[in-house]
């Protein structure tokens, strides 16, 4: 099941960052060195772990001033902001596992699918909490959500750059690959390549 | 490689407690309108008002920009995993996150700020200038 998820977010990836469906997940390259050049993100690194250590300071502010101004809020805006929350807090934990291990591990199906769900959901929910006036936002409010999007913003640029070096790194690795097969090698990636 | 095995809980806590020390001071930049009245007598004019205002706004934009010039340096690297300056600024941003919040719920006097604003925000700017200065001059 995670191999056709990840099969379905690297393709979808590949119309943006072009040359990420080479990425091949095998750890054995017959003996050849293929480089040694690290491309993980340091400034994602450094926005993600700051964000996961913010994270629950976040939550707890949050969490405080929603129970202490539920009683102003409108029926509708009491359940929409219930959900949003539901929803962000949720993302938000599977967003920076993703990223975290992703970024560490030069793991692009990961990485991918960390900065899908920044853009696509992330982005608006927060965004909807900071500026939506209905949901009484107070100045605590405002800054505990102004740092999250923040490092979102930050996390949304420097993983775009993260996720275009990281693709275009396993393409050329591909392309070199190909030119250094061995004849004679009967690993399963030369098999597959010669296959082609 | 004494420092990095200082910075598994010092890193994350100096970034908390700056961020906290940053929040409750703008919070207090925002609604300091309470504060400002406590300063004054009972029977206080426009101009008075008006002067204590701006005093106040003045002691806490400069707390701000020191602050984050502290954050850009603490961010940058540069002082990051150097673990005096890194207590310094834990010690004096908690207590000040502490002082500053009763200065908000208890209504404290004006010129207390002032005390608080020396020791808990001159001090961790200097030292993480004097850092700064060290890593550069003393690398070359």
């Amino acid at each position: 099941m995670s191999e056709s998820w990840k099969r379905t977010v690297t393709s979808v990836s590949d119309k943006l960052f072009p040359g990420l469906a080479f990425y091949h997940p095998y750890a054995e390259d017959g003996g050849l060195h293929l480089g040694n050049q690290i491309v993980s993100d340091l400034p994602l690194q450094m926005s993600l772990y700051f964000n996961i250590v913010f994270y629950p300071l976040w939550l707890v502010s949050s969490i405080v001033m929603l129970s202490l101004k539920y009683e102003c809020l409108t029926s509708m805006y009491r359940f929409l902001v219930v959900t949003i929350f539901v929803f962000v807090i949720v993302v938000e934990c599977l967003r920076l596992y993703l990223g975290y291990v992703g970024n560490l591990n030069e793991r692009i199906p990961e990485l991918a699918g960390f900065w899908m769900l920044s853009v696509l959901l992330q982005l608006p929910l927060q965004l909807f909490l900071f500026i939506n006036e209905n949901t009484l936002p107070q100045p605590l409010d405002r800054i505990m959500q102004l740092i999250m999007i923040i490092m979102l913003l930050i996390q949304l640029f420097t993983g775009f750059k993260a996720l275009r070096t990281a693709a275009r790194y396993q393409a050329n690795r591909f392309h070199i690959m190909k030119f250094q097969l061995v004849s004679e090698s009967k690993s399963d990636l030369d098999l597959r390549l010669k296959s082609e | 490689m004494r420092m990095v095995l200082f910075s598994h809980g010092l890193v994350p806590t100096r970034f908390l407690i700056i961020l906290s020390h940053l929040s409750i001071a703008v919070l207090i930049l925002w609604s300091r309108d309470q504060n400002v009245k406590s300063c004054l007598s009972l029977d206080y004019t426009d101009e008075e008002y008006l002067l204590q205002d701006k005093e106040l706004v003045i002691g806490l934009s400069i707390a701000l920009g020191l602050l984050g010039f502290e954050l850009l340096g603490f961010l940058s690297g540069v002082t990051m995993f150097v673990p005096l300056t890194a207590m310094i600024s834990i010690a004096c941003h908690g207590s000040a996150s502490i002082l500053l919040t009763y200065f908000v719920l208890d209504e404290w006097d004006c010129h207390l700020y002032w005390w608080l604003f020396t020791f808990c925000s001159v001090l961790p700017a200097v030292t993480e200038a004097v850092t700064i200065l060290r890593s550069l001059f003393l690398k070359n």
